[in-house]
């Protein structure tokens, strides 16, 4: 599968390290989780100089609380993942909402008995048209499957992030897959 | 209730996913949702796919890291800043209290003298029965007797009660006080609250230059001999007294003050019989007939006053 997120053993090192103004560790640190940050920051930002500016600001968070009461201090990726999405909510306004197409035109009830063939689309189904789907989405069901699938946060992770409980995390990630799911199909009934 | 065991299926096939296992592992395991669960976590996959490109994240990292290099550099420089800012401070701290330390040890006419008085007014400010009263004059009074004991000339300010007149030598506040002639003062006596304005001299000794009645003392004498100041027969020199100011003290008018000093050695001709009383003792040297010590009021009827002559 290839996730890139270090064990949570090393992860804890390098934290500990990072805390006390190991320069290595800082920089071991930023190495290791950027990818994932910045990709996360992407999927709700359009424009790469805006994602950039804001994965900037997450690691400078980082390196200028790192080893006080305000850095992290049980999970590192829980801390990060939890920064970037402020500092998206942050970009995006408090009240201006989270930019989606407008799902409830493209779904419909889903149909059940073309599970197989709906698999053999799935799998065909291109990068653009995920993306195009995934912003359909709403805006904790898109997260939910970023951290899940594309990050592999753990459950209890996912749940400090997204300030949800685990039982709720659990329900959303299901809604989540399955409203996706239905969007494209219906998207390759639409192609 | 088979849709929440469906719900607990994909979450435990998603957790297997992020360990490593691939979907047909996971479909195995729950084979009465095989078919929903492959196309669910097939659809989940996708969300990985559609991620940012390797190129552009490295890229994107590249640039972020010069970011950071630069917030780092500003972020040394500053910190470089706030030490040197620390450090100075602290010194500047350490010299403003080794100083004010030294300048415990001040007296009148040095140099730190007036930072002395300073950090006493700011201690005052805290604790008012340091700052004044009592123990500021202690203070001070003993400033002057060290000034006094070293010979050293300074100009120096005090208060306290008038103890001895005699002459031009008079005691206020146990510091002996030369008083010069020429001075201007109200009219003291003995017991009254005066301010000192002075010089120390090379020689050891404090010049007043100016005295300062705050509180005149209540004569004793009002209440103890009453008989003094009524029987007597009145006599017609009242109008002398208005045209002496009793404000002011004159060596030769003043002398009425210090009844003692001034006559050692009386003659019967110019010392009035009811006055006897008050001729042994300095405590009573006042006239009689200022109990109240107003030093305007007139004093014509103090029969005891012996006239200068």
């Amino acid at each position: 599968m290839g996730f890139v997120l270090p064990d949570i053993a090393i992860e804890n090192r390098l934290m500990s390290q990072a805390a006390s103004g190991n320069k290595t560790a800082i920089e071991e640190i930023y190495n290791q989780y950027f990818p994932s940050i910045y990709r996360f920051i992407r999927l709700h930002i359009d424009d790469e100089q805006q994602a950039e500016d804001i994965a900037s600001d997450v690691f400078i968070k980082f390196m200028d609380t790192v080893g006080t009461f305000r850095g992290p201090h049980q999970s590192l990726r829980g801390w990060l993942f939890k920064v970037a999405r402020n500092e998206v909510n942050h970009h995006y306004g408090k009240i201006r909402r989270f930019p989606m197409t407008a799902l409830e035109e493209w779904l419909q009830e889903p149909d059940l008995e073309s599970d197989d063939l709906e698999t053999q689309f799935i799998r065909s189904v291109t990068v653009e048209r995920t993306r195009e789907a995934l912003k359909m989405l709403a805006r904790d069901q898109q997260e939910v499957l970023i951290l899940r699938f594309a990050e592999a946060l753990d459950l209890q992770t996912t749940a400090e992030v997204m300030g949800k409980s685990i039982s709720a995390i659990k329900s959303l990630q299901f809604r989540a897959v399955d409203t996706l799911r239905r969007i494209l199909g219906e998207q390759k009934k639409h192609g | 209730m088979a849709n929440q065991e469906f719900v607990e299926a994909l979450n435990d096939c998603i957790d297997r996913l992020t360990e490593g296992q691939n979907i047909e592992d996971c479909t195995q395991q729950y084979p009465q949702f095989a078919h929903r669960l492959d196309s669910m976590l097939q659809t989940g996959v996708l969300v990985r796919r559609a991620t940012a490109n390797q190129v552009e994240v490295h890229n994107a990292q590249q640039s972020v890291r010069l970011r950071l290099q630069q917030h780092q550099r500003r972020k040394q420089a500053d910190n470089r800043f706030r030490r040197i800012l620390a450090t100075g401070a602290i010194a500047a701290s350490i010299v403003v209290g080794l100083i004010t330390m030294t300048a415990q040890n001040a007296l009148p006419g040095d140099g730190l003298y007036s930072i002395k008085l300073f950090s006493e007014n700011v201690r005052g400010g805290l604790d008012p029965a340091y700052g004044s009263g009592p123990l500021s004059e202690q203070r001070r009074l003993k400033e002057i007797q060290r000034l006094l004991a070293l010979r050293r000339t300074a100009e120096v300010n005090f208060e306290g009660a008038v103890q001895m007149q005699n002459g031009t030598a008079w005691r206020i506040a146990d510091v002996d006080v030369q008083v010069s002639p020429s001075i201007s003062s109200v009219a003291v006596a003995l017991g009254d609250q005066v301010a000192v304005r002075g010089t120390t001299t090379a020689t050891g000794i404090l010049i007043a230059q100016e005295i300062t009645l705050l509180v005149a003392q209540p004569q004793p004498t009002a209440s103890n001999t009453p008989t003094f100041t009524i029987t007597p027969s009145p006599t017609p020199t009242s109008t002398r007294l208005p045209a002496k100011p009793v404000i002011t003290i004159q060596p030769t008018k003043a002398a009425p003050l210090l009844p003692v000093t001034k006559s050692p050695t009386p003659s019967p001709s110019n010392v009035q019989p009811t006055a006897s009383p008050h001729d042994n003792s300095p405590e009573t040297s006042r006239p009689a007939s200022t109990p109240s010590g107003n030093p305007g009021e007139d004093h014509s009827s103090g029969n005891n006053k012996p006239p200068d002559s």
